[in-house]
């Protein structure tokens, strides 16, 4: 999706981007940082060492201050980002229309494209404004204190990594699943649409000859029919709609329960074992996010292929040194000629049409 | 225009009202899983506390467990079922309401679809079905969650100790206050940067739908300065706009930050235990739960907008389904003959500006009217109100003595057929299309009728003949359906006919084809004829002159010639044209079945 994004936007752009999504690492990266530092204050604080918790704090206290720091510099350079990018876009967009064959813009094509220069600019840009940043941060953040924990207590972090590719596999199901499913829906809806549009346009035949029960039984049908598909198919991914937020809040339940046994086999300090319960709980709640991020993605792309087909077009070639014509005569010399997706091919022999003189044809 | 706010959410939810039970449940356990949610969080206190004992006792460690994964299972059953329920709502409710616009189609003028209105019809289908379904489907559910969970979470917190929970809440009055800030600063730009909004799409329409002209005129370059001018401009006020509001609103994001929340907590546990008004362990639950609150504020933002497009649509379809229908008569009368009479009509698209005034005319059995005038002078709409496209403001038109509205919609049509220029043919065989008025008509009649109307040959050339189907193997040019329509109306075998000229101007290959087709069908019978070349109606036996919505002029074309009228100005200017040198024209009932 990346290449189609530059494809779309332009290599110019790819600097800003670049200097955001590093933006946003640092935010993450120190996010992750300062949930880690409560481990420490904890402990103090659980084994009453309120000068160690103190210090502690402070330290905790210079990253929070740091971690909102960084907070509001990414979110200026996204915003920078999406300036930028929003211009790149409606001016390449502009550029590549002027550069498509007049017969590429059929009646047909003229209201999408305008939904898409015009809502759908927009939507790709909000991006940067929203979706990168979740996105980022819900993935950095958790690996950070999974780098931590693994200097802490290897094996909380051991159990940690386990959870990752459960996860995974959940997420990359989950909107698969889901994707599918709004395809077929939104399909069904757009039958159901059609029938009725039909039946509309088809009221004075409808009504002149009588058809009026017949054609109204036959569309609630049709309606109905088309009903059913959604609902069965909603039905049978209910599961997969939650499924995300199910599996983080199984992944911490078991990270607790494993700690509970660590704990109770007595090998690791309690407090410290606490303390680590809780870090825990700052791994696995930032992924929700994920979810979130993922469906603005979703939107975004649907729109990027749009764009992306666009600029994949190709266009007239034009010569680099343009000559004018001597007069007015046209001349087609073996000309032919097909209309995309038509099977024949039009033939022309020579034909000069000298200068001032009309031809018909027919 | 609802102003008050009690009516602006009265459309929506009265169509919600069917599937309010569902909903309702569907909310509530959504609301029960947001709460199960924070099982797992809630349960590391009671843990730390059983585990920091001198002797932890196992089996409370492993109850409070087993509780956590409870809640787990509490959270999965009630949050699918929840979906389960939404989405079946909201399929329902989707299917309802298209039941309900279908049904009133059926029953609206014939004359409302216009092409603005199909727009309509179209745009209430799609996108506004699409955002209420949006509302029901993923923005209530996301919201109840979003708003329960931290909701349940301080209470929870404010339960334990409300002097640690409102210093863990130190941060969020900066929150609102920045907040409002940016709404502030925003309202007052609003219209600053609406109005840019409104120039960049205006430029991008003008640009994309003007391609074509463009370069066809060589403007191209020109016209791509002027847009790359307009997106500049547009990026300037966009920057100058948003760039102040954007950097109040990340500090405000900032100051409820995850990484803030956990300070404050945790500074708050570590100053509340040093001066010994709490033990640790009571601090967990606020450093656990502090960020849960933290997270909605986020998403409550966008709340409103989902709302607000939801109600919009609402009203939107709303007045839609309050269309005007056409009255069907209690007691339906039958009419006697078949003379077709307006008596004193007036009608107009919109109240208060009259298409057509006070026009009486009478069509005498038999004989040809032919309706002529400028442009806009409203031919085409009198004829459309015979086959009662639309009903008069004021006045009548008669079929047989009884006024339309008196009369049955079968009986009206069974007297009266109409040929206009947007031909529509049902998806079904060509055999079925021409028999339409008459089911039970035989393969004979039904040739026949095709031959009169010259498409018998056209008919044979196609893949299966009769068999064909409209739209699937049968693919038909305008000239070719405008006379399978007509074949159709021959087999109707009507006292009255309606035409419009125009249908044979669709196709000018089959345009002589046309005029013998509708020669045909004129042949012995009352009609009303729309006419345009002023040639082919110089026989009609009544040649009524249209001026600005009035009758000017009535009588035959040698009485109206020698009256020195509007026709007489009419008829020279159409000769001097030369336009009736090309010869096609409506004979008189010489053509038979």
């Amino acid at each position: 999706m990346i290449r189609q994004l530059i494809r779309v936007l332009g290599a110019d752009q790819i600097r800003p981007m670049r200097s955001h999504a590093i933006a946003v690492t640092i935010y993450a990266a120190l996010q992750g940082t300062a949930f880690a530092l409560l481990v420490p204050v904890l402990r103090a604080l659980l084994d009453s060492d309120e000068e160690g918790a103190a210090r502690w704090l402070g330290v905790l206290g210079a990253v929070t201050a740091a971690t909102c720091v960084a907070y509001y510099v990414q979110a200026k350079q996204g915003f920078a980002t999406a300036v930028s990018s929003t211009g790149a876009l409606y001016r390449r967009f502009g550029d590549r229309l002027a550069q498509l064959s007049v017969g590429w813009f059929s009646e047909a094509r003229l209201g999408p494209l305008t939904r898409l220069a015009t809502a759908g600019v927009g939507e790709i840009n909000t991006l940067f404004a929203h979706a990168l940043q979740p996105l980022i941060t819900s993935i950095v953040s958790p690996l950070t204190v999974l780098v931590v924990m693994l200097f802490l207590d290897w094996r909380l972090a051991a159990a940690m990594a386990a959870t990752i590719p459960l996860l995974h596999v959940t997420y990359r199901w989950s909107t698969a699943a889901v994707a599918r499913t709004d395809e077929v829906v939104d399909e069904a809806i757009a039958q159901a649409n059609n029938r009725i549009f039909e039946f509309a346009q088809s009221q004075p035949v409808i009504r002149a000859f009588g058809r009026a029960q017949k054609e109204n039984d036959w569309l609630d049908e049709a309606m109905t029919e088309q009903h059913d598909i959604g609902r069965r198919r909603l039905r049978r991914t209910t599961v997969a709609r939650g499924a995300f937020g199910v599996t983080v809040q199984l992944s911490i339940t078991a990270l607790i329960a494993f700690t509970t046994m660590l704990a109770l086999r007595g090998t690791v300090d309690a407090a410290q074992l606490i303390a680590l319960a809780v870090l825990l709980v700052r791994f696995s709640e930032p992924v929700v996010a994920l979810s979130e991020a993922g469906g603005a993605l979703r939107m975004v792309r649907h729109r990027l292929n749009q764009m992306d087909e666009i600029f994949q077009t190709p266009s007239l070639p034009e010569p680099t040194a343009p000559r004018s014509p001597a007069d007015a005569g046209i001349e087609l010399s073996g000309v032919r000629f097909r209309y995309p997706g038509a099977p024949e091919m039009a033939e022309t022999a020579e034909a000069p049409r000298p200068h001032s003189s009309s031809t018909g044809s027919t | 225009m609802s102003v008050n706010r009690r009516e602006e959410g009265a459309a929506l939810r009265a169509l919600l009202r069917p599937v309010r039970g569902r909903i309702t449940a569907g909310v509530a356990l959504q609301a029960l899983a947001g709460i199960a949610s924070l099982g797992s969080f809630v349960a590391i206190y009671p843990l730390a506390v059983a585990l920091l004992a001198d002797e932890p006792d196992g089996s409370t460690v492993w109850w409070i467990v087993a509780s956590a994964a409870l809640a787990l299972v509490v959270r999965f059953v009630a949050q699918s079922l929840s979906y389960l329920l939404m989405h079946d709502a909201d399929m329902e409710f989707q299917l309802r309401l298209r039941r309900r616009i279908a049904d009133r189609l059926s029953r609206v003028p014939l004359g409302w679809y216009s092409s603005r209105n199909s727009a309509t019809v179209k745009k209430a289908l799609a996108d506004d079905v699409d955002s209420m379904h949006y509302l029901v489907a993923h923005a209530l559910p996301d919201l109840t969650m979003a708003l329960v969970t931290p909701v349940a979470a301080l209470v929870y917190l404010f339960a334990l100790d409300w002097r640690l929970a409102l210093v863990t809440l130190v941060t969020t009055p900066v929150f609102g206050v920045l907040f409002r800030m940016t709404g502030k600063r925003g309202g007052r730009q609003h219209e600053r940067l609406a109005g840019a909004i409104v120039g960049i799409n205006t430029a991008v329409i003008e640009f994309v739908q003007g391609i074509s002209v463009i370069k066809a005129f060589g403007q191209r370059d020109k016209a791509s300065e002027r847009f790359n001018k307009a997106v500049d401009d547009y990026m300037t006020t966009f920057t100058a706009v948003k760039g102040p509001l954007m950097s109040l609103s990340s500090l405000a994001y900032a100051s409820v930050s995850p990484a803030a929340m956990l300070a404050a907590s945790l500074g708050g546990g570590t100053l509340f235990v040093a001066a010994d008004w709490t033990r640790p362990v009571d601090i967990l639950p606020f450093v656990l739960l502090g960020l849960a609150i933290s997270a909605p504020l986020v998403v409550v933002t966008y709340a409103p907008q989902a709302l607000g497009q939801a109600r919009q649509a609402a009203d939107r379809v709303a007045e839609l389904l309050a269309t005007p229908t056409l009255a069907e008569p209690e007691r339906p009368l039958t009419p006697s003959g078949h003379v077709a009479e307006f008596h004193d009509v007036t009608f107009g698209y919109t109240a208060g500006s009259p298409v057509l005034r006070n026009i009486d005319l009478t069509l005498e059995p038999g004989t040809v009217t032919a309706l002529v005038g400028p442009s806009g002078a409203g031919k085409s709409t009198l004829a459309a109100l015979l086959p009662r496209f639309f009903d008069p403001d004021q006045g009548s038109v008669r079929v047989g003595g009884i006024d339309l509205r008196d009369m049955a919609a079968q009986e009206l049509y069974s007297h009266v057929a109409f040929v206009f220029q947007d031909v529509r043919l049902l998806r079904a065989t060509v055999a079925d299309n021409i028999k339409m008025a008459r089911p039970n008509a035989t393969s004979a009649e039904v040739q026949a009728a095709a031959r009169a109307a010259r498409c018998h040959d056209r008919i044979l050339e196609l893949p299966r003949g009769y068999d064909s189907v409209v739209g699937e193997d049968a693919v038909l040019s305008g000239g070719e359906s405008q006379r399978i329509a007509i074949a159709r109306a021959l087999l109707a075998d009507t006292p009255i006919i309606v035409l419009d000229e125009a249908t044979a101007f669709v196709d000018p290959e089959a345009e002589a084809g046309i005029y013998d087709a509708l020669s045909a069908l004129i042949a012995g019978r009352t009609v009303l004829f729309v006419a345009h070349r002023l040639h082919t109606i110089v026989d009609a036996d009544q040649i009524v002159v249209l001026e600005h919505g009035r009758v000017a002029e009535r009588g035959t074309h040698t009485e109206l010639l020698d009256s020195a009228g509007v026709y007489r100005r009419l008829w020279e200017a159409y000769t001097e044209s030369g336009a009736h040198a090309q010869g096609n024209r409506i004979d008189a009932p010489e053509a038979a079945l």
